[in-house]
């Protein structure tokens, strides 16, 4: 779903060094690091916010370089401080998006409905939202997200500010895509979440690429001793840090 | 049809934002909307009378020979048109820092060429709203009037703010590209305000310049007795005094601007170049920090004095200050150079800007300060915090405010000095106000708004008044 080769980008520094990264369809993806390690500016590439220095991306086999339209009919990006328009309710807020992504009336209106119910905000749809917390702005923009069914999902810390019951509806969510095949990329810098959710994590520090695979995968590779994927984390880190 | 008007056209985008302008327009209270309404109301009113009254003086000329008609519809235009220019690029520049929502429209499958174009009408409006809601009221005057071929006036002022919001985005995206994010927002901010300047020069400019130079002037530019001026730069004077081409060619000209901008510029953002251009790059500070034994006052005065310097508009903010202070004081200067009058003129005018300098500048340590609640949980003694922010704001508003004035001439020290008893007094009651309104912006409800813009009303009123003070205080002495 996900292929990207040697991607490059500097602001003055490296912040994404020569990255390659392979995603199949069906996934949830962890890019994890430290911070300033490039996580954001890499989906942020992806996404066709920034452009790479050098590499390719394709997404769902098209070119997101030369056909970025293309790309990003089938792609949604969550930030991981979404902004919303205050002024706007959510199904005002979801209206819009499905114009952007030109989603049919037809479609987009009962599938609006349905998932500002499944997120628990439907109550508040005519609510403006310059009063939600941060945890019913974060789900409005995830239902903004997946309004025109996106193959690809690509989310910076989207559980970041939830409660526990917002992350688990929120996560339930994600499962319930990736089973219809869909695929989701996430950074998070809450170790349990890639943990419990993510078929493969990578790892990245200074932008480039330290460990890729399977929670499994990745506890095998470390060696004996590192049993949590925090204990991973900090042994695969500490080496190119120090 | 629906690639014009339905979801994702250009149109739909702009109907979009102007759903977002009414809706922030209407979030003021039940009561204030309805005084807001009448206000409104009253002011068009009012504005229709004055046009009215004034359209006769307009329909004149037509009357008058055609050339000075053209030179003095040139002048107006050129005048209104840096001010549309100057409004647009400060608008293109704050719509490209503060992102808001251009990530959601970016990582749409829509192209970024119509996004740019809702967002170019959007600069315009706002561009030209003020000199329209002047200029409109005296050209529905002369319609009412039955001078019919006044209405290529309309199209001038559209085809102009549109002209003006594809020039100021050109502007402030090659600044991007050229000057790099750090630089552009003062560089643009710098230009708009000279541009005012010019604006508001060229309504003044009448008082400033001399009688002989105004005449020389005048006879320089003044099209030959019996010439018909044809060239490019007489458009919008002609189209505005009813010329059917240069109608046609300005409209024409500023659609081609609006198309030409926001393709060039939406191939830039498609591939997420201008992405790049606005991510904030760390600063590269030479010298280390070598201040680690400071006293407490010391430290807190140093960190005041370092913030101030480096705050993005603070240096655009004072020079737009100082660029409306400079006309008023020549102006007063040329009436009478050395009268008593004239000297406590210029203080009043100093020591009112002074005043709103002193405004700008205490923003930065008291309304700025991002980690206010460091100091007050260290053992620092609270006094010192106030102090250190008192002191660095006097010390450069005496630097700012005091350096271009005694540049002006000599002459103008002894005035000088009685602005600066004046304007400190000022400054003393602007930070006093920043002080009290700081708690209130925290809780960033409409009570603290409403309470800030009392407080704004308030501060512009001692302003005034020791502008005031400090006119009469030259005048007895």
């Amino acid at each position: 779903m996900l292929q990207v080769r040697g991607l490059c980008k500097s602001f003055g520094r490296p912040a994404v060094d020569h990255l390659d990264l392979s995603i199949a369809e069906g996934e949830i993806y962890a890019l994890l690091g430290p911070n300033g390690a490039g996580k954001t500016t890499t989906l942020r590439m992806v996404c066709g916010l920034l452009a790479p220095d050098a590499g390719s991306i394709a997404i769902a086999g098209v070119d997101a370089l030369a056909h970025p339209a293309q790309a990003k009919q089938v792609t949604a990006w969550l930030a991981d401080e979404p902004l919303l328009y205050d002024r706007l309710t959510p199904l005002e807020y979801l209206e819009f998006v499905a114009g952007l992504w030109q989603v049919p009336a037809a479609t987009a209106r009962p599938l609006a409905e349905a998932l500002l119910t499944e997120l628990g905000l439907w109550p508040h749809r005519g609510e403006h939202c310059e009063g939600f917390s941060r945890g019913m702005r974060q789900k409005t923009a995830l239902a903004g997200a997946l309004l025109h069914d996106p193959k690809l999902l690509v989310m910076d810390e989207p559980l970041s500010g939830l409660d526990a019951a917002a992350s688990r509806q929120v996560k339930d969510l994600l499962r319930a895509r990736v089973k219809t095949g869909r695929t989701v990329v996430l950074t998070t810098h809450v170790l349990e979440v890639a943990e419990r959710l993510a078929d493969r994590i990578g790892i990245i520090v200074t932008g480039r690429m330290v460990a890729q695979g399977s929670f499994e995968e990745l506890r095998r590779g470390a060696g004996p001793g590192q049993e949590t994927l925090e204990d991973v984390f900090l042994h695969v880190t500490a080496g190119p840090l120090a | 049809m629906s690639a014009v008007f339905g979801p994702g056209s250009a149109l739909w985008l702009l109907r979009h934002d102007l759903r977002l302008m009414g809706r922030e327009l209407r979030s003021a209270s039940k009561r204030k909307r309805f005084v807001l309404r009448y206000v409104v109301i009253s002011v068009v009113v009012l504005l229709h009378l004055g046009g009215l009254l004034y359209a006769p003086e307009l329909a004149h000329l037509h009357d008058t020979a055609r050339a000075p008609a053209l030179l003095v519809a040139s002048f107006a235009i050129a005048g209104a048109f840096a001010l549309f220019l100057s409004k647009a690029i400060s608008e293109s520049t704050e719509s490209l820092f503060q992102r808001g929502d251009l990530d959601l429209l970016m990582s749409s499958p829509l192209p970024m060429r119509r996004v740019l174009i809702s967002r170019l009408a959007a600069i315009a409006l706002n561009a030209g709203f003020m000199p329209m809601l002047l200029l409109v009221p005296l050209l529905n005057g002369m319609m009412l009037r039955g001078e019919f071929a006044w209405a290529g006036a309309y199209v001038v002022l559209v085809s102009l703010s549109l002209l003006a919001a594809s020039l100021g985005s050109a502007v402030t995206f090659g600044l991007l590209a050229w000057a790099g994010p750090r630089w552009t927002k003062l560089i643009a901010r710098t230009i708009a305000t000279l541009l005012g300047a010019v604006a508001f020069i060229t309504i003044q400019l009448k008082v400033l310049i001399p009688a002989e130079f105004r005449l020389a002037v005048w006879q320089a530019l003044m099209p030959a007795p019996g010439s018909t001026p044809s060239g490019p730069l007489w458009w919008p004077a002609r189209a505005a005094l009813g010329d059917t081409m240069p109608v046609l060619a300005l409209m024409a000209a500023a659609l081609l601007a609006v198309l030409g901008v926001s393709a060039a510029l939406g191939r830039a953002y498609g591939s997420g170049v201008m992405g790049n251009l606005a991510l904030p790059r760390a600063a590269h500070m030479d010298g280390v920090a070598r201040h680690f034994r400071d006293s407490p006052l010391d430290a807190l005065r140093r960190k005041e004095r370092r913030l101030l310097i480096r705050h993005p508009g603070l240096i655009a903010q004072m020079f737009y200050q100082m660029v409306f202070l400079v006309p008023g004081t020549i102006a007063l200067t040329n009436i009478g150079p050395n009268g008593k009058q004239s000297v406590a003129g210029v203080v009043f005018l100093t020591a009112m800007m002074t005043g709103r300098i002193a405004k700008i500048v205490a923003a930065g340590p008291f309304e700025g300060d991002q980690a206010e609640a460091l100091a007050v949980t260290s053992p620092t003694h609270p006094a010192h915090v106030l102090r250190a922010k008192v002191l660095v704001t006097i010390v450069a508003l005496l630097l700012i405010a005091g350096l271009p004035v005694v540049a002006i001439g000599l002459k103008l020290a002894a005035a000088f000095a009685a602005a600066s008893v004046a304007s400190a007094a000022a400054a003393g009651a602007r930070v006093w106000l920043a002080v009290r309104r700081a708690p209130q912006l925290r809780r960033a409800g409409l009570q603290g708004r409403l309470q800030a813009s009392t407080d704004g009303l308030l501060g512009v009123g001692i302003d005034i008044g020791w502008g005031v003070a400090g006119a009469l205080l030259t005048l007895v002495l």
